[in-house]
């Protein structure tokens, strides 16, 4: 299909999520955000593509979130990127079933590349 | 001030002046050559001036008369003319010294020179008689007014007193020291009457009396200035008249006597230095000294010039005392002369009586051997009348030497011996003359060594009296020995012979050796075999000697032995030639060697054979004293004889002298007769008995009473033993010897336990009886106490220690003293005054009282045993203190302390540390401590504890440890040692310090620094992104130079992220939550990827590599790769000039080693030990020339670390730095990355 891929975006930080939206916006994708609060059911309905998600949300757990995803028939398809400030937290993320591992601050190029590549 | 105003005030110059002064301004001047005052001149009435001023005495002369004017001072001279003086011309008020003076004053006057005459001799006479006097003065012209000289002006001093003072102190001064030779009275008495002649000032004449001894008339003795023949001088002078010279008055009161007349009673007199006669003598007293002093008198012809004043009387009274000293000496030694005279005199007179003696004795002394000796040859004469026979034949032969010897040498004295020099082979005479004595000398037990060589020549000599002298040597030599050897030795040297009598006897004292040729002089107080003797004999063995014209002499050592040695002169040149082989003129008086020998077997002792079965001997070569007192000399001689050979005696006649004898020289026993004067036996006894020094020695009571009664009373009174009299020989020494045996052996015992107590280093004391009385102190008790023995000994302890009463002693002693159970006491303290100075010290000891009993049994005393223990009590109280004050201490502070021992065993817990653990010591007893500590920590903290206690170092640690709710806190613990002086550990001590609050701490900083970091990444995250995204946009959009300038604001961003992970990093290496997550990965790809990245950060630097094969590390990919960034990050960053950075790799020893070179500016020696510390940064000129939050090296080096590997740098200053690290190839199996240990 040529419609853009939907990437769901999940961040405490506003910056951040405006900053990504922008730049996943340029590279042609279409970007829901969101910040705290949605459940994961929210999530599913939104019908992502792809979901990126901080490690450590307040609120809800990027990684619990990915794991319950990942367990899910019906969802375990879907790729999930974690990405945190710390890099200690790569075998956390592996270990929920994360699809990729993206470390604060990220490059754009790689951002970009992982994105595609697990699209 | 007020000041005379009227016109002519010309008399001012006459104002003060005293006296004189007043007595010149009313003076009628105008009726002199003078005139009026206001009148004079000018000249004139300055030098008045002046001389009313001078305090100096000055009289003024005027005019062609010299009118004298004079002043207050000068009236003294002027004496009894003032005040006519005054206004009188000078040659009327000087007319008798007129001629004196005239001339200077002619000459001052006419020629204008002034004069100046020092002490002269002036004859004044201005108290109505002629008076010597002596002056200084000078004439000094004055000008007068109308030129030429006006008057004179004269200054005086008085001189008189000096001059006459000096010749008086000259002429004492000669006396006392030029008649101190004089040897006789009248020696002295001559010269110091000649010696007056030296002072015929004051005494023109002297004539010196001496008294008489039957004190009626007085001799003259000496003149001085006045001839013998002149009628004033008699010879002798009856005291009872009153003429020619009144002596009798003097001579009774001492006090000197005018004579006024003596012009009249005696005519022309001598003048002495004057020219006219003295018109007055005086007669004083010369004092005789002492009661037995010369007296005498001193009569002096006195100065006409001078009053008989106290001064001139003193002088006499002087002069007399001299003469009166000289006297006194020169009688003393008159006195000394005629005492050695009365010596010689008596000395003379001694030798003449004995030689009258000897001759009266000689007759019928060898009529009476005649017949004595034909009944003791005759056979038929009993046995025992023939023993006594010989007693009388060997005494008569003895008292016949004795005689004999003495006449020999009065006739010697008396030179009517000559020697007769015959030519003699002396070694074979002298052998024969000496075997004399071997039976002798060998039955006393001794040697007789004959040590007498062929002589190369015969040498002359008088054969009796060489015969005498060597007789007389033996015998005393024989007579001083008791054991050893007696030897003659005849040496022969080059022009004369010697001999020597050698003994090993008693010996001479040295005060006596030079006295031991004396006549008469016997060795006093010293043993020999006999006290007989003249004394005589080695006298004669001297002058026999000198008339060989040889020399003896003595030598001895008191105790060793004595040696006469006697040198002859070979040949006959030193012989007078007539004597020569001449017949003798001795007879052989001498019954030769036989009496000699006679005498000597005398003094061995009867032979008489010991008994079988006798008590044990006392040990030959042995010789005990003993005291012998008895009144009666034949039992004395009796006694002596028959223990003489064994024993010494000394025998005395009372108890009082045995008593001298025996606390002279302790005896070994004591025999004494009962009955005895001034002292007797049982008094001895007694005295003997009570004082301690003597109470020992074994006294054996010798009586006539027989019968129990006696013995009882004997042995009642103390005596170990009672012979009675008539008692046999052998009974004698039977009880001799026990005696002194078994005293002997008591006293080695008794020794034995003395010297053990002497030498023992504890104290040990006896006390003895009831009042403890301290028999005996050993001397570490008396250093113990601080006394001397004199202190304590004897006396009852608590009065030689009267400090001690009332300190507890008294009842433990009594306790061991009435039951006889001994009392251990352990560190007892009582208090001493040691120093004697009051100031009790404090001494504890541990000490045995110990009861001792008598032969019986009864308790007769107590022992002491004793140990000072001060020091250690004091030492223990110490520690004991010390200790108690640290838990003082340990008990204030907050934290949790204990003590532990040396071995680690903990024996105290503060109270804060039951506090917190809410235990009790019995919990915790025993390493109870334990069951407090976190299981999970407590075998590391068993280890390291065991560890610090086997090492004796500190330790230090950090675990958790359970408080009595059960929770576990963390705690700092820290164990030190305790040292004591030589550096041994003796305890330990340690504090567990609550780090709860202090981990909380550190905690939340991390916390903090976490959340900080991860705070900084959140914005950095999304400025990165929008930096990027602009960057893109600006691309597209074609605006280059916007999208560079973005780039460059991401590389700092990058910079930034990375300064952000560096300090997460930290924080996870020192909260120990550092993970690493080794996979085996392959380095040199690592490190060109690296090296690219690094690459793309400068421009201006090239990096290089250098690589060696690549290996396969397992380890932590990411953070090597941080290692290396790191090291390239510094290296771009401090070359900032250079442009070539390499990187290369080395293998070596399993390890892979990596460097990184730059060429940059380097660092200082002294920084790179800091570089891998924490914070460390590299200055540069401000704080921002090479940013950095100085992690990067720290950071590096625990990675480095904890994968076993080590990081070092090499730099130098200006050239360059490399900074390498050595990782290992591959990790042993049992070794991990090192986690994070907790250091403190």
């Amino acid at each position: 299909m040529s419609q853009k891929k939907r990437i769901l975006i999940a961040d405490d930080d506003p910056a951040i999520l405006d900053s990504l939206e922008l730049i996943l916006e340029d590279a042609g994708y279409e970007v829901i955000t969101t910040g705290d609060g949605a459940t994961i059911q929210d999530l599913v309905q939104m019908k992502p593509d792809l979901l990126l998600l901080d490690i450590w949300l307040s609120g809800w757990n990027g990684k619990d979130i990915c794991a319950t995803l990942k367990h899910n028939e019906q969802t375990k398809h879907l790729p999930v990127i974690l990405f945190s400030a710390s890099r200690e937290t790569e075998a956390i993320a592996r270990d929920a079933g994360a699809d990729a591992f993206i470390t604060k601050p990220f490059e754009l190029d790689d951002l970009l590349d992982t994105l595609e590549q697990h699209l | 001030m007020m000041r005379n105003e009227h016109p002519a005030s010309s008399l001012d110059f006459l104002a003060g002046g005293g006296e004189m002064g007043e007595r010149i301004r009313s003076f009628d001047w105008a009726s002199t050559p003078l005139g009026p005052a206001e009148q004079w001149p000018q000249s004139l009435k300055t030098i008045v001036r002046i001389m009313l001023t001078s305090s100096q005495p000055i009289w003024i002369g005027w005019g062609p008369d010299l009118i004298k004017l004079y002043n207050d001072p000068y009236k003294a001279i002027v004496g009894g003319k003032h005040p006519e003086a005054l206004g009188q011309p000078v040659r009327v008020v000087w007319r008798e010294i007129w001629p004196d003076i005239a001339p200077k004053l002619r000459t001052a006057m006419e020629d204008n020179v002034g004069t100046y005459d020092e002490a002269a001799l002036l004859i004044m006479e201005r108290y109505g008689y002629q008076e010597e006097t002596y002056y200084t003065f000078s004439y000094s012209p004055v000008p007068g007014d109308n030129g030429g000289v006006g008057g004179i002006i004269c200054a005086n001093t008085d001189d008189t007193a000096r001059i006459i003072g000096e010749r008086q102190v000259k002429l004492l001064q000669t006396l006392a020291a030029e008649t101190s030779d004089a040897r006789t009275i009248g020696e002295a008495c001559r010269l110091s009457a000649e010696l007056l002649t030296r002072n015929p000032q004051d005494i023109p004449f002297a004539l010196l009396y001496l008294l008489d001894q039957d004190g009626k008339q007085m001799t003259l003795a000496g003149t001085s200035g006045i001839e013998r023949q002149h009628p004033a001088v008699f010879e002798q002078v009856a005291l009872d008249q009153d003429a020619p010279w009144p002596f009798a008055e003097v001579m009774r009161t001492q006090k000197p006597c005018l004579i006024d007349d003596i012009q009249q009673r005696f005519g022309a007199l001598p003048t002495g230095a004057w020219k006219k006669m003295p018109h007055q003598a005086a007669i004083l007293a010369v004092a005789p000294s002492g009661q037995t002093g010369q007296a005498g008198a001193l009569i002096v012809g006195l100065n006409p010039y001078r009053l008989f004043d106290e001064s001139y009387q003193g002088f006499l009274k002087l002069v007399c005392s001299q003469i009166s000293n000289s006297i006194a000496n020169a009688q003393a030694y008159e006195e000394e002369r005629k005492r050695a005279e009365a010596l010689e005199e008596i000395d003379r007179a001694k030798t003449l009586f004995f030689s009258n003696v000897s001759h009266e004795f000689r007759t019928p002394l060898t009529l009476m051997l005649g017949p004595i000796e034909e009944i003791r040859d005759d056979p038929n004469t009993a046995p025992a009348n023939r023993e006594r026979i010989e007693v009388a034949h060997r005494n008569a032969l003895r008292l016949l030497k004795l005689v004999n010897t003495l006449l020999d040498f009065s006739r010697l004295e008396a030179g009517r011996i000559q020697a007769s020099y015959e030519a003699t082979d002396l070694g074979i005479y002298t052998a024969e003359l000496a075997s004399n004595f071997r039976s002798a000398i060998e039955k006393a037990g001794m040697k007789l060594t004959l040590d007498l060589p062929a002589l190369s020549e015969p040498i002359y000599v008088d054969r009796d009296m060489w015969e005498k002298i060597i007789l007389n040597l033996l015998s005393n030599a024989f007579k001083f020995t008791f054991e050893g050897e007696i030897a003659v030795r005849l040496e022969e040297r080059r022009d004369h012979v010697v001999l020597q009598v050698q003994d090993t006897g008693v010996g001479i004292a040295p005060d006596q050796l030079p006295l031991i040729f004396e006549r008469f002089r016997r060795v006093e107080g010293v043993r020999s075999r006999s006290y007989e003797g003249s004394g005589i004999g080695l006298s004669l063995v001297q002058e026999l000697v000198k008339l060989h014209k040889g020399e003896v002499e003595v030598t001895s050592t008191p105790g060793k032995g004595t040696t006469f040695t006697i040198t002859l002169r070979k040949g006959t040149a030193h012989l007078p030639a007539d004597r020569i082989g001449a017949t003798r003129t001795l007879q052989s008086t001498a019954l030769s060697a036989a009496i000699y020998v006679e005498e000597m077997s005398q003094w061995l002792p009867p032979e008489e054979e010991e008994p079988a079965g006798f008590p044990a001997e006392i040990p030959a070569g042995d010789r005990p004293r003993i005291v012998l007192a008895d009144d009666n000399a034949d039992m004395r001689d009796y006694i002596c004889r028959l223990l003489s050979d064994r024993f010494t005696i000394e025998a005395v006649a009372n108890g009082k002298q045995a008593l001298e004898a025996i606390r002279r020289a302790r005896p070994e026993l004591v025999l004494t007769d009962v009955m005895m004067p001034e002292m007797d036996g049982f008094q001895l006894l007694q005295a003997i008995k009570a004082h301690p020094d003597t109470a020992r020695i074994p006294v054996i009571m010798l009586s006539a009473r027989a019968g129990e009664e006696a013995t009882i009373e004997g042995v009642r009174a103390g005596a170990d033993d009672y012979l009675v009299k008539p008692f046999s020989a052998r009974e004698l020494r039977a009880r001799v010897i026990t005696h002194i045996k078994l005293a002997r052996s008591r006293y080695e015992s008794e020794r034995k336990l003395f010297d053990l107590f002497m030498q023992a280093p504890a104290a040990i004391v006896i006390l003895r009886g009831p009042t403890y009385v301290v028999e005996l102190a050993n001397p570490t008790t008396l250093a113990i106490w601080g006394r001397s023995s004199e202190d304590v000994l004897h006396k009852p302890l608590f009065e030689g220690l009267p400090e001690v009463r009332g300190q507890g002693l008294e009842p433990l002693l009594e306790v061991v003293y009435t039951t006889g159970v001994p009392y251990v006491g352990n560190e007892l303290k009582v208090a001493l005054d040691r120093t004697g100075s009051g100031q009790l010290e404090d001494v504890y000891f541990t000490f045995v009282y110990t009861p001792m009993r008598d032969a019986v049994g009864t308790i007769e005393g107590v022992m002491v045993f004793a140990f000072d223990v001060t020091e250690q009590v004091l030492a223990r109280q110490r520690a004991e203190e010390s200790e108690l004050r640290f838990r003082t201490l340990a008990d204030n502070i907050p934290n949790l302390a204990w003590m532990a021992d040396r071995g680690g065993r903990i024996y105290w817990y503060n109270s804060r540390w039951y506090e917190y653990t809410g235990t009790t010591p019995e919990q915790v007893k025993d390493q109870g401590w334990e069951q407090v500590v976190d299981p999970q920590d407590l075998p590391a903290v068993r280890r390291r504890f065991h560890r610090a206690l086997y090492e004796h170092e500190p330790f230090e640690m950090v675990y958790s440890l359970r408080g009595a709710d059960g929770t576990y806190r963390p705690f700092l613990t820290r164990m030190v040692p305790i040292r004591d002086a030589e550096g041994t550990i003796v305890q330990w001590f340690g504090t567990n310090t609550d780090i709860t609050e202090q981990k909380r701490l550190e905690r939340q900083k991390d916390e903090f620094l976490g959340i900080a970091s991860h705070e900084l990444k959140t914005p950095v995250t999304s400025i990165k992104a929008y930096t990027q995204l602009l960057e893109r946009r600006f691309r597209k959009a074609g605006d280059e130079r916007a999208s560079e300038l973005l780039k460059k604001m991401d590389m700092q961003l990058n910079k930034l992220t990375s300064l952000i992970a560096d300090l997460l990093d930290v924080t996870r290496i020192e909260s120990g939550k550092l993970l690493f997550h080794p996979a085996p990965f392959d380095y040199n790809s690592l490190i060109q990827e690296v090296v690219e990245e690094a690459q793309r950060t400068t421009t201006r630097h090239t990096i290089l590599q250098e690589l060696g094969p690549s290996v396969t590390l397992t380890g932590d990919r990411e953070r090597i790769g941080q290692v290396l960034t790191n090291l390239l990050t510094n290296a771009i960053k401090y070359s900032p000039k250079a442009d070539t950075i390499y990187v290369k790799t080395e293998l070596k020893d399993n390890m892979v080693i990596t460097s990184v070179l730059d060429f940059g500016i380097g660092i200082p020696a002294e920084k790179q030990q800091h570089l891998f510390q924490r914070f460390y940064r590299v200055e540069g000129e401000t704080q921002m020339t090479y940013p950095g939050l100085g992690l990067g090296l720290y950071i590096s080096a625990e990675f480095v670390k904890r994968h076993h590997g080590t990081i070092w740098v090499q730099s130098e200053e200006g050239k360059g730095t490399t900074f390498s690290f050595s990782l290992p190839l591959s990790l042993a199996p049992e070794e991990h990355l090192l986690e994070g240990e907790q250091s403190a």
